[in-house]
């Protein structure tokens, strides 16, 4: 700042003087004493900053004057970086080496949890007689933690661990009682008298961007980066998709590739483009007879970032396309963890002994996201639709009342979302609805909390709303409820909703990050 | 009476009016980052504010890295990077609703100096890798005396350790027994005193040190030894602009989004020959003019 601080005092007077004009104009004699006063205050202050001035000047002549202290201790010269490192070893035990470059994250999330069904219960009864599934309350926690080792720009490794429940339905005979059969949550449930809960092996990977994929000038064509992970990881296809399709705890394993691109770029306009090719092994049998099940996915994404006028921040549009190609996953009982004696994860497709109705999953994605900045305020509109493309062909579902399950085959979602979480503070809200076909989608891996207290998965549509604010930086209070009802009125399915069962659910989470 | 009283509260309106333009219409504009450009920035901001009363403007240091980690918490206007924005802090920003916008606001050629007693004119770029990796140890190993090489650096901290690092070493590390000094002038004070010293820095900051010269490079064994310092001891401007001094650096300011109103007119004026003066004043290079 260069004005004069008399200016800023003056102003400040003023208006102080013109916040209280009722009582100060009361009288002109009053009046005029205030100012003469403020004028001789003026003045006051006037004479002592001259005063410090000429005593600065004074000071500053007199530089030499001022006196150091007798026997001052010499400055001890720097130490060289070897032998730093050397006194960073010996008092770490060589620790410093390892832990060089290495980033340390995790979360822990406290859930209260609500659960209110009405229809028919699923307790095998056929046929189905109207009994309602009890009300549930429960707690529940999350808790990931893990690091990632970065060895050089271009090569890291990431390891973590989660929280989860093991094998609730597969009963103590099981040997799939001891393990976690639910790839898509990390949540645990309170209980057991308190025992000691379990906690797994989230994600695992290794990570390679080569810095000879970059290309071109960063302005103009260009390939920005290459990325070639192997592992369990984070599911890079999440980008373009909604939760209609991927459960964000999901972490598939097997390897995927990245590259990134910039098609244009000029004043008003930043045009960006990826594509993602994911091999993912989804279940390896050493058994003759046996076909290894596995997912080919595909997406191509496009990123125009544009400016509009009016508009401080610019519009950022992302659009998608999917094609998830799914590899004998339909059967062999490939939809089970464990196989034929296994827990399924059918959650909701529909079955027929050994093998899902549905000929195969070949599902065709379309995503597509705008973010835009009124006021400063994030909104975010979305849409997605996804069709099985092999479906039509499909086998009848078994049950007791056996419906012809050809059909489901389309899947959409719409919402919108306005606010973001980042900082102390900051608040979202979000709607959104989703439409999920019984044959569209597979239920093992789409959004486990759309539904009841222990299935996820496909046949159903509803509402979820939700509600976050970030209380510090680090700390966020979420509220969900999901409103969710059945598409069909089939019956007994594993893991499906039943007839005319429909479910509220609520939760109030507390997230810490770290 | 009533006139005398409307006299009295129309010149205090009046004087309110004279003083509300210039104290309240100021536009702060807040600078954070690199420690590099910290310097230049306040002197930038310095002239610019003489020039533009109305405006307001507080530059502070810390380094790149906290200068684009405060753009993304919103926390200041503008961020000084002596590197580019990294692909994850792009990342970041967009997840916080901003779209970082880059301007190259000036150049910066780094010197590479021995003591000025020291026979050497040259090394290339293989040459002075080999020398900060620790492979070459012995001044004869380079064409000098046999004499072992003192090496200095600067502190890891330090932008231009990295840049050093990242452009020439190539992502290598330092040499262990490096000895690590906290700043250019320190590395100045060394070199002029150690005959076999080497060290590196601001080429401008070397021009006038006594007992320190500044060694030409070669980008290979091939090309030509470019001298980032003209023989009549001025900044070879062109050395830089072209490339052929290939040990030059942009340095940066970051804004969250298109800049508008009193910022746009700030980074306007920084890239105006005016601004560009005052690159030149501090010591770096001037962005090349326009064709």
């Amino acid at each position: 700042m260069r004005h004069h601080p008399f200016t800023k005092l003056a102003s400040l007077l003023v208006v102080c003087l013109m916040t209280f004009s009722s009582a100060a104009f009361a009288d002109e004699a009053q009046l005029m004493d205030m100012v003469k006063q403020m004028q001789q205050q003026m003045t006051e202050m006037q004479s002592t900053v001259t005063a410090q001035k000429a005593e600065i000047q004074a000071l500053k002549a007199n530089g030499g004057s001022i006196q150091k202290a007798p026997g001052g201790v010499e400055a001890t010269p720097p130490m060289s970086e070897a032998e730093f490192n050397q006194r960073l070893s010996d008092s770490t035990g060589g620790a410093n080496k390892w832990l060089k470059d290495l980033k340390f994250s995790g979360d822990l999330r406290m859930r209260y949890e609500a659960f209110h069904l009405t229809g028919n219960r699923n307790d095998g009864t056929t046929p189905p007689v109207n009994k309602y599934q009890p009300d549930r309350n429960r707690f529940r926690f999350r808790l990931r933690y893990g690091f990632e080792k970065t060895f050089s720009p271009e090569v890291k490794v990431g390891f973590s661990m989660a929280s989860g429940e093991k094998s609730a339905a597969a009963g103590s005979a099981s040997p799939y009682s001891v393990y976690n059969t639910d790839p898509i949550s990390t949540n645990q449930t309170l209980g057991q008298l308190s025992d000691f809960k379990s906690i797994w092996i989230e994600k695992a990977y290794a990570t390679y961007t080569p810095e000879w994929a970059k290309i071109g000038d960063s302005d103009r064509l260009s390939v920005s980066g290459l990325e070639i992970t192997g592992g369990k990881f984070t599911n890079p296809f999440e980008k373009g998709s909604t939760d209609m399709i991927w459960d964000r705890d999901l972490k598939p394993e097997g390897a995927y590739e990245k590259i990134d691109a910039r098609l244009l770029k000029t004043d008003s306009l930043d045009l960006k483009a990826y594509g993602i090719a994911g091999q993912f092994v989804l279940q390896e049998s050493g058994n003759v007879g046996t076909k290894d099940a596995n997912l080919w996915a595909y997406q191509a994404g496009l990123n125009p970032v544009f400016y509009v006028s009016g508009m401080e921040r610019p519009i950022d549009a992302l659009s998608a396309l999917s094609i998830y190609s799914y590899q004998n996953y339909t059967q062999l009982n490939n939809w089970d963890i464990g196989g034929s004696s296994g827990v399924s994860q059918a959650n909701g497709n529909p079955t027929n002994g050994a093998r899902l109705a549905a000929e195969n999953f070949n599902i065709l994605s379309l995503y597509q996201e705008i973010n835009f900045y009124p006021y400063g305020i994030p909104v975010k509109p979305f849409a997605e639709f996804a069709r099985n493309m092999s479906n039509r062909s499909g086998t009848p579902a078994t049950g007791p009342t056996t419906n012809s399950m050809q059909g489901g085959e389309d899947a959409w979602s719409l919402g919108l979302t306005l606010g973001k979480l980042t900082k102390k503070g900051d608040l979202q809200g979000s709607y959104q609805y989703k439409y999920i076909g019984a044959n569209s989608v597979v239920g093992a891996f789409n959004d486990s909390d759309f539904g009841g207290y222990n299935y996820g998965g496909t046949d159903k549509q509803g509402s979820v709303i939700k509600l976050g604010y970030n209380l510090t930086d680090y700390l966020t209070l979420n509220g969900a409820c999901y409103l969710v009802r059945p598409i069909t009125q089939r019956d007994l399915t594993t893991n499906g909703m039943q007839v005319d069962q429909s479910v509220r659910r609520f939760q109030l989470d507390m997230t810490y990050k770290f | 009476m009533k006139t005398s009283r409307m006299v009295v509260r129309g010149a205090l309106v009046l004087a309110l009016a004279a003083m509300i333009p210039t104290a309240f219409a100021a536009k702060n504009i807040t600078v954070k980052g690199s420690d590099t450009i910290v310097v230049m920035g306040q002197k930038w901001a310095e002239v610019y504010m003489q020039k533009h009363p109305e405006a307001a403007i507080q530059v502070t240091g810390g380094g790149s890295g906290v200068g684009i980690a405060a753009l993304i918490n919103g926390t200041t206007d503008i961020a000084n990077a002596s590197r580019k924005i990294k692909t994850s802090e792009m990342d970041k920003a967009k997840a916080a609703g901003y779209y970082p916008e880059e301007f190259k606001v000036a150049m910066d050629s780094l010197a590479i100096v021995a003591n000025a007693a020291n026979p050497i004119k040259e090394l290339s770029l293989k040459q002075i890798q080999g020398i900060y990796m620790g492979n070459i140890n012995n001044w004869n190993e380079v064409g000098g005396p046999n004499q072992p090489i003192l090496r200095y650096c600067r502190e890891s901290s330090s932008g231009t350790y990295t840049f050093l690092k990242e452009q020439v070493l190539k992502n290598k590390d330092y040499a262990a027994d490096c000895q690590t000094m906290p700043g250019t002038s320190a590395i100045a004070n060394a070199v002029s005193k150690d005959p076999n010293g080497i060290g590196y820095g601001g080429a401008a900051y070397y021009i006038k040190q006594p007992g320190v010269k500044i060694l030409s490079v070669k980008k290979d064994d091939k090309s030509p030894a470019i001298n980032p310092v003209k023989a009549d001891g001025t900044l070879d401007y062109e050395a830089a602009w072209s490339g052929t001094y290939p040990i030059w650096r942009y340095l940066y300011m970051y804004t969250g989004f298109k800049p508008k109103g009193e910022i746009k007119a700030y980074l306007d004026w920084i890239l105006s020959p005016e601004g560009q003066k005052i690159v030149e004043e501090i010591g770096y290079v001037p962005l090349p003019l326009k064709k």
